[in-house]
C-alpha cells in the first residue's frame, strides 16, 4: 500500500464536503423552485439552509481555488492544451463505442495529464465556469437590496433567476455523469473508494480501462 | 311764485315787466327754482330729506312754475352714475327694479328698505351651517362685489391683566399661526374658562347695488387667496393690543371645488350639502359621520363596522379617507395606499421585522394585500421613471408628453391587434426613445376591496402563501394605464410576464410565475384539456421543461450506456 496517493486528504475532505453543499444546495433549491413539493424543510428553513450553504459552498469554492493555484494543480490539469483539442472526438469516441470492444483509452491518466480531454473540458467548465457563476448568481440574491443595482444592471432578477437556474441544472446533469462515470473504474465502486481511502499507485493496472472520473494524481 | 304772478297780473307794470323779462330772462334762466317753492304746493313733502339736494336738482326739468304736468322720471345717475352702472348690472336691474324700490327717494331714512324686506323667507337650506353664515355676514358677502374683508377677533379676558403680547404672541413677530392660536384656546379653556369673551367678526363689505343673482363659491372664502386675507386680534386685558393673525383659523379651509370636482366625488356629482349637513365635523361622531358617508357605502360601512377597526372605535370613514381630495382607489399606487395605514401604524416597518427583505416587501405590496384576506388581489404593472429618489409612477401629462399623444388607442387595442405584451413592448420602447429612465414596475395590490383590514391568515408566516404558483393574485394581472379622466386597468394574461418587457426588465419576482404546474405540463406536451394560450406563454418555466427533458436524455443515454456494458460485461 505504499506509493503516491491518487488523492490528496485535503481534496478528497473537499470533494465529500462539496457533495454534500450540493445535495443539500439541490434539495432545497428544489423546495424554492417547487414550493409545491414539502421536500424535508418548510420554506423559510429551506431559504435558510439554502442561503447558508451557498456561502459554505462560495467559501468551499474560494478554498479549492486557492489550493488548486498553489499546489499548481490549476495550472498543471487544467489549462487546456492542443491536444485536448485534438483528442476530444477520439476520447468521445472511446466512452461511446471502444470502450465495449476493450478498446485502450486514449488518454490515460498520469501524474502529469490527470484529465483526459472530456474530463478537462467537463471539470474546467464546473469549476471554472458554472461555480463561479452560481455562487455569484447567489450572493446577488442573497440580499436583493444590497445588489440592486447590479441586478438591475444584468437585467432583473428574472434574469438573474434564469441564469442562477441553467448553472442549477447543469450542475444536476454534471453530477449525473460525474457518478456515472465513478462507476468505471476496475470495478463499479473502485473509484468511489479511491476518493474516500485516497488510491494508491499500485492499484491494479487498468490504464486502458481506466475512465473518466479516474484520477490518477499524487 | 307770488312774485311771477304780480309781472304777470299787473297790467301797468307790463312794459317794465317786458322789459325787466327781456333784461331778467337772461340771467334768471340759471337760477333754480327754489324747493320752498315748490313745497307750496306740494306740502306732502314737507319732511323729505335727500341729503340736502333740492327738487329741482332731481326733478331737474322744471326750470320755472308752473311747471308740466307731467314730469319725466329723475334721473339717478345724475347724482349717483357710478351706483346706477353697477345697479345696470345687478340681478335686481335685470329683474326689473327701479332705485325706488328699495329706496324712498324723498325719504331716505324713512321706510329704508334692507335684503329682508322682500328676501325675509330664504331659507338657505343648502347653505352649510346656514345659521352661522347669515349671522355673521350680510348678504353681500355672498350674492354680490365686495371690496373689503377683515377678520376682527376680539378677546377680552375679564377681571385679568396677564394676557400679556407676549404669552399671545409668543414668537413676538406680529403674527399668531395655529399652533399659537391652539395654545391660546388651551390656555383659555384651562386657566380663564367663564371668565373671557371671544368675538369674531366677519367684515365683508361691498356696495349692496351689486348683487347678483348667483352667489359667490365656498372657496372664495374657504380657500388661500380669497377672501379674508387678514385676520386681526384685538386683545384687550388691560394691557390692550392687536396682533395679525392667521385667518385660515378662523375660516376653515376647504378644497377648492375646481380640485373636488377631479375626485371621485365631484365626478360622482356630490355636491358639498350632500355631506355637510351641519357644521359639526363629519369626524367628531361615529354614528354622525357614517350616516353621512352610508348614504353612499352602506355595504362597506356594514363590513367596515364589524370589523376591529371599527368595532373599537379607533377609526371612521374620514380617517383613513379624505372625501375632498379621494381618488378611486385604483388610481393610488401600494405606496400611497401604505400612506392611508401608516398614519396610524407608523411601526409597521419594525412589526415585519420577521418578513425578509422587509421594506423590498414594502415597496411592492399594500397592507392589505395581507391584511385584507377577503379583498382580491392582482399583479399591476404600470409605467413608472426612474428618479434620485427612487420610481415614480408615471402621469397622465408625464406619459402623454413622452409618448406625444394619448397613448390609450394603442394599448386597449381591438380585435386584431399585437398580443397585450407586444403593446406594451412597443409602448414603452416609444417612451424609452425619449427618456431613458421609463421602466415598467409592478405591485401586488387590491383591485376589488373588501373593508375588512383587521384580519389576517398570516399567523404561520408562510411565505408560499404568495411565492406559490397557487397565489391567487396570479389568476388577475393588470397592466395600468393613466388616463386623462380615470385610469384604465387592462386585463393582462397568457405570456405577459415571461416575455418582454415585463419578463426581462421588470424588478418584480415572486417565484410563483416560474413555478410549474400541472397545467404547464400539459401545455408543453400539447396534451388535450391545457388551458390557456400557445407554449410560448411558459415563458422562463420553458427553462425547466428543456433542462429536465435533457436530464432525461442524459438517463436514458446512461441507462443504454449500462445496458451494454453489462451485455459485454466491462
Amino acid at each position: 500500500m505504499s506509493g503516491r496517493t491518487l488523492h490528496p486528504l485535503p481534496l478528497r475532505v473537499w470533494h465529500w464536503a462539496n457533495t454534500a453543499l450540493i445535495v443539500l444546495l439541490m434539495i432545497t433549491g428544489v423546495r424554492l423552485r417547487a414550493p409545491g413539493l414539502h421536500l424535508f424543510f418548510d420554506y423559510r428553513t429551506a431559504v435558510l439552509v439554502h442561503k447558508v450553504t451557498g456561502f459554505v459552498m462560495a467559501a468551499s469554492f474560494i478554498f479549492w481555488l486557492i489550493y488548486s493555484i498553489v499546489c499548481g494543480s490549476l495550472r498543471k490539469y487544467y489549462v487546456v492544451r492542443r491536444r485536448d483539442l485534438v483528442g476530444f472526438p477520439a476520447q468521445a469516441l472511446y466512452y461511446g463505442f471502444a470502450v465495449f470492444r476493450g478498446g485502450r483509452n486514449p488518454f490515460p491518466g498520469t501524474a502529469e495529464e490527470k484529465f483526459n480531454p472530456l474530463q478537462k473540458f467537463a471539470y474546467l467548465s464546473v469549476m471554472l465556469v458554472f461555480t463561479p457563476l452560481i455562487v455569484v448568481t447567489g450572493i446577488l440574491f442573497s440580499d436583493i437590496l444590497r445588489f440592486h443595482d447590479v441586478i438591475a444592471f444584468i437585467g432583473g432578477l428574472r434574469i438573474l433567476d434564469a441564469v442562477h437556474l441553467i448553472a442549477a441544472y447543469i450542475f444536476l446533469d454534471y453530477l449525473i455523469i460525474h457518478i456515472y462515470m465513478s462507476t468505471m473504474g476496475a470495478t463499479p465502486l473502485d473509484h468511489i473508494k479511491e476518493m474516500i481511502t485516497g488510491g494508491h499507485g499500485e492499484e491494479p493496472e487498468m490504464g486502458e480501462e481506466r475512465e473518466a472520473g479516474e484520477i490518477r494524481t499524487e | 311764485m307770488s312774485f311771477m304772478r304780480k309781472i304777470i297780473l299787473g297790467k301797468q307794470e307790463a312794459l317794465v315787466a317786458l322789459l325787466a323779462l327781456v333784461l331778467l330772462v337772461p340771467l334768471g334762466a340759471g337760477a333754480a327754482v327754489k324747493s320752498e317753492e315748490c313745497l307750496e304746493c306740494h306740502d306732502g313733502y314737507k319732511d323729505y330729506s335727500h341729503n340736502g339736494v333740492t327738487c329741482v336738482d332731481c326733478h331737474s326739468t322744471i326750470t320755472s312754475l308752473p311747471h308740466a304736468e307731467k314730469l319725466p322720471k329723475p334721473a339717478c345717475a345724475a347724482c349717483h352714475e357710478k351706483t346706477v352702472t353697477l345697479y345696470g348690472r345687478s340681478i335686481h336691474k335685470e329683474k326689473g327694479l327701479d332705485c325706488a324700490q328699495c329706496h324712498n327717494v324723498h325719504y331716505l331714512q324713512k321706510e329704508r328698505k334692507y335684503c329682508v324686506s322682500c328676501h325675509g323667507n330664504v331659507t338657505h337650506a343648502a347653505l352649510p351651517s346656514s345659521k352661522k353664515h347669515l349671522k355673521a355676514l350680510v348678504c353681500i358677502a355672498c350674492h354680490g362685489k365686495v371690496d373689503r374683508t377683515e377678520i376682527k377677533v376680539r378677546l377680552q379676558v375679564k377681571g385679568e391683566k396677564g394676557g400679556s403680547d407676549r404669552l399671545i404672541d409668543r414668537e413676538a413677530n406680529n403674527f399668531i399661526d395655529r399652533a399659537q392660536w391652539d395654545a391660546i384656546e388651551d390656555l383659555l379653556q384651562r386657566e380663564f374658562k367663564g371668565r373671557y369673551a371671544l368675538e369674531k367678526v366677519f367684515l365683508a363689505q361691498g356696495d349692496p347695488h351689486t348683487v347678483t343673482g348667483k352667489h359667490v363659491d365656498c372657496d372664495l372664502c374657504h380657500s388661500a387667496g380669497g377672501y379674508f386675507a387678514n385676520a386681526q386680534l384685538s386683545v384687550s386685558d388691560g394691557n390692550a393690543f392687536e396682533v395679525r393673525t392667521d385667518p385660515r383659523i378662523f375660516i376653515p379651509e376647504l378644497p377648492s371645488r375646481q380640485d373636488f370636482s377631479k375626485t371621485v366625488h365631484g365626478r360622482a356629482g356630490v355636491r358639498c350639502a350632500d355631506c355637510h349637513l351641519s357644521q359639526k365635523r363629519i369626524a367628531e361622531g361615529w354614528s354622525e359621520g357614517s350616516k353621512v358617508c352610508i348614504k353612499c357605502h352602506r355595504q362597506e360601512e356594514e363590513v367596515y363596522s364589524s370589523s376591529r377597526h371599527g368595532e373599537m372605535g379607533a377609526t371612521h370613514c374620514v380617517d383613513c379617507h379624505n372625501p375632498h381630495r379621494i381618488r378611486s382607489y385604483k388610481e393610488l399606487g401600494a405606496k400611497e395606499r401604505i400612506a392611508v395605514c401608516s398614519r396610524c401604524h407608523k411601526d409597521y416597518l419594525r412589526i415585519h421585522a420577521w418578513l425578509p427583505n422587509t421594506s423590498l416587501h414594502f415597496d411592492y405590496l399594500e397592507c392589505a394585500t395581507c391584511h385584507s384576506p377577503r379583498s382580491e388581489k392582482s399583479i399591476v404593472f404600470y409605467l413608472a421613471e426612474k428618479t434620485p429618489e427612487g420610481k415614480v409612477k408615471l402621469s397622465y401629462d408625464r406619459l402623454v408628453a413622452l409618448y406625444g399623444g394619448d397613448p390609450s388607442t394603442l394599448m386597449k387595442g381591438d380585435r386584431g391587434s399585437p398580443s397585450l405584451d407586444a403593446r406594451i413592448g412597443q409602448l414603452l420602447t416609444a417612451l424609452t426613445e425619449r427618456d431613458r429612465n421609463v421602466v415598467i414596475d409592478a405591485s401586488i395590490i387590491v383591485t376589488k376591496a373588501y373593508h375588512s383590514y383587521s384580519e389576517t391568515r398570516l399567523k404561520a408566516k408562510e411565505c408560499v402563501m404568495c411565492h406559490s404558483a397557487e397565489a391567487r393574485f396570479y389568476d388577475a394581472m393588470f397592466f395600468i394605464l393613466p388616463g386623462k379622466d380615470s385610469t384604465s386597468y387592462i386585463p393582462a394574461k397568457g405570456s405577459v410576464l415571461s416575455t418582454y418587457p415585463i419578463g426581462t426588465s421588470v424588478d418584480f419576482f415572486l417565484l410563483g410565475e416560474d413555478k410549474i404546474r400541472k397545467n404547464d405540463v400539459y401545455k408543453f406536451l400539447g396534451l388535450k384539456g391545457a388551458q390557456g394560450g400557445p407554449r410560448s406563454d411558459l415563458g422562463f418555466k420553458l427553462i425547466d421543461f428543456f433542462a429536465l427533458l435533457l436530464v432525461v436524455l442524459i438517463c436514458a443515454g446512461l441507462a443504454v450506456h449500462i445496458i451494454l456494458r453489462i451485455v459485454v460485461k466491462r
